[in-house]
Parts: C-alpha cells; sequence; structure tokens
C-alpha cells in the first residue's frame, strides 16, 4: 500500500446534510432563481415562497425581477403566477452555440458526428427513430436502450442546432 | 419507459446545479454537455472515499427535462465492470412516475416505486446525496473487510 492509498477512506462527515443546510442557507434571490428554473406550468408566489422557503413578498419582488429580464414569464395577474419562458432559454442555447470560436465549433461537431457514427455501427440503422420501441429488448434491457437511443436523439438534436446557429456564417467543417 | 424522445434539457438548471456541487467536498469536478453526453451534467465524486482496488471512479450522471422528468444515475467503474442504480421521474407502463432502478445493473425490471420531492435541488440533496454518503460508508465493508 503506497501514501497514497493510506489517505483514502469513508467520508468523515455526512457531506449530505452540509449540501442541503448550504442550499437553504443561499441567499432568497438565488433560492428563488433555482426555484424558478423548475416552474414548467403557472405557478403562484405563495407556492414559489414556499418551495424556495422566503416571504411571499421578497418572492414576489424576485419573481417580477426574472420577469422583468425575461427568464420568467407573467401568466395571470390576478392572482400573479409565474412559469419558465421557454422561448427566452431556446435564445439563450442558440446564442451560446452561435458564440463558439470556429475552432470550438469544428470540435464540438467533429466530436458529435463520431458519436452519431458510433451509434450508426452500434444499432445498424440511420438514425435511432428507426429503430420499433417493441423492439428495444433485442439489443439489451428494454430501458436502457431506450435511454441509450434518447442520447443519441440528443447527440443528433445538438448537430442540427449547431450547424443550425452557423447557417449565416458557414465554415468549413471538415467532416462530411 | 414511454417517455417522449422530444423531451427538452432543462439546461440552466444542469448548469446551476453542475456550479454549486462543484465546490462540494465529495465532488471532484462537474461538467456539463460532454459532446458524448450532450443532455447531461456529469459530478465526479472524490475517489479517495473508494477502495481502489475495487473501485477505479464514481460519478454521477444528471438529465433533467422542461416536462419535469429526470434520469439521475449513480455509476461506479469497477475496474471495467459498470454498478449503477437510478433514480427516475418519467411515465412508465409498469411503474409510478417516480421510481428507483436498483443496482447493481439498473434494469428496468428492478424498478421499485417511489416518492421524490418536487424540486430536483431537493431529490439531490435529501435522497441522492444521502444515498451516496451511504454507499461511501458500504463500500468499505462490502470490499475492503
Amino acid at each position: 500500500m503506497n501514501a497514497s492509498d493510506d489517505e483514502r477512506g469513508p467520508p468523515s462527515s455526512d457531506f449530505s446534510e452540509d449540501l442541503g443546510e448550504r442550499l437553504d442557507n443561499a441567499p432568497a434571490d438565488e433560492r428563488v432563481y433555482r426555484t424558478a428554473l423548475e416552474l414548467n406550468t403557472p405557478t403562484r408566489v405563495v407556492e414559489v415562497a414556499e418551495r424556495a422557503d422566503c416571504s411571499k413578498n421578497s418572492a414576489r419582488r424576485h419573481l417580477r425581477r426574472l420577469a422583468d429580464i425575461g427568464v420568467l414569464r407573467r401568466v395571470t395577474e390576478n392572482p400573479e403566477t409565474f412559469e419558465r419562458n421557454e422561448s427566452y432559454f431556446e435564445w439563450r442555447r442558440l446564442n451560446r452555440l452561435s458564440e463558439l470560436d470556429d475552432d470550438e465549433y469544428r470540435n464540438r461537431l467533429g466530436e458529435l458526428l463520431s458519436e452519431d457514427e458510433a451509434y450508426r455501427d452500434t444499432y445498424d440503422v440511420e438514425k435511432p427513430n428507426k429503430i420499433d420501441p417493441l423492439e428495444y429488448g433485442e439489443y439489451g434491457d428494454a430501458e436502457t436502450v431506450w435511454l441509450d437511443l434518447n442520447n443519441w436523439a440528443a447527440i443528433r438534436r445538438e448537430i442540427r442546432d449547431l450547424r443550425r446557429s452557423r447557417r449565416d456564417n458557414p465554415v468549413d467543417e471538415g467532416v462530411a | 419507459m414511454d417517455g417522449q424522445r422530444d423531451r427538452t434539457p432543462n439546461r440552466a438548471l444542469l448548469r446551476e446545479l453542475a456550479s454549486v456541487l462543484a465546490s462540494e467536498s465529495w465532488v471532484t469536478s462537474t461538467t456539463v454537455f460532454p459532446a458524448n453526453r450532450p443532455d447531461s451534467a456529469i459530478v465526479s465524486l472524490e475517489r479517495q472515499y473508494y477502495p481502489p482496488k475495487y473501485i477505479s471512479d464514481a460519478y454521477i450522471e444528471v438529465q433533467s427535462y422542461t416536462n419535469g422528468d429526470f434520469h439521475i444515475s449513480y455509476v461506479e467503474d469497477h475496474h471495467g465492470e459498470t454498478w449503477l442504480c437510478r433514480w427516475d421521474r418519467h411515465d412508465s407502463e409498469d411503474y409510478t412516475r417516480e421510481h428507483f432502478h436498483a443496482p447493481p445493473e439498473a434494469r428496468h425490471e428492478d424498478g421499485e416505486n417511489r416518492e421524490y420531492p418536487p424540486e430536483l435541488w431537493a431529490v439531490i440533496s435529501r435522497v441522492v446525496a444521502p444515498w451516496v454518503y451511504e454507499r461511501t460508508g458500504a463500500v468499505w465493508d462490502e470490499f475492503d473487510s
């Protein structure tokens, strides 16, 4: 056994408690923001206050600010409800992709294309939706295969979005 | 596993989660959206909590979608052999929307119905992190006694 192995062992204290405390003790605006990222349906201020563990007034102030900058959408006014503004998040994603410099773009696209190719070899089809869900079991555990095909679909979506982000500004991709 | 293929990843949430977890003592690093897992945040776990002879690597993979679905996998690399389990929220023919796929393989048939807190933050801090803490103790009993 070498010296570094001697240092190995179970954690000395329960790190999950520390994480819980850290999240609970974050400033109210951060707690409301974290809650806001999961507002998938119109949600009332009082519920956000409960989830973020802050006062209703504080929740309302931070929610309105997030709506002002576009993260949230105010759905109804009385009572006030908020939900994620999906078009903002979509814009933010495409903006990030379009800000990659040429090298970053080529590297990312090259990696994604080679992942896509590996999947085509593995499943022997051109794209994930060519496999009938009833046949997933032929490739292994059906749910694991489903998740794997989801990942393949995500790779293809990212390739499409990356290329779309450069439509007006094409660079040589170097890969077919 | 009737999930839709067109779910949108909650990327802003995954970025925020990765940035919070990156400064945890039990986490060595976090990566968002690597090219081989473009919908996921990967949270690498402190290796010194694992007996190196048996477990070479451990990480958590988090996928979260804007319809509320999530998949949170805990994965150990036993020098080439994978040991894993998964906390899930998605529609399923055989389980409730919230369920757990037990280790070592997290197969569909290893599912158990569960109930989780509504927010991903609470699922991570109250369900997954305590489980990982227990596991980092259990591996020493299991492998090193």
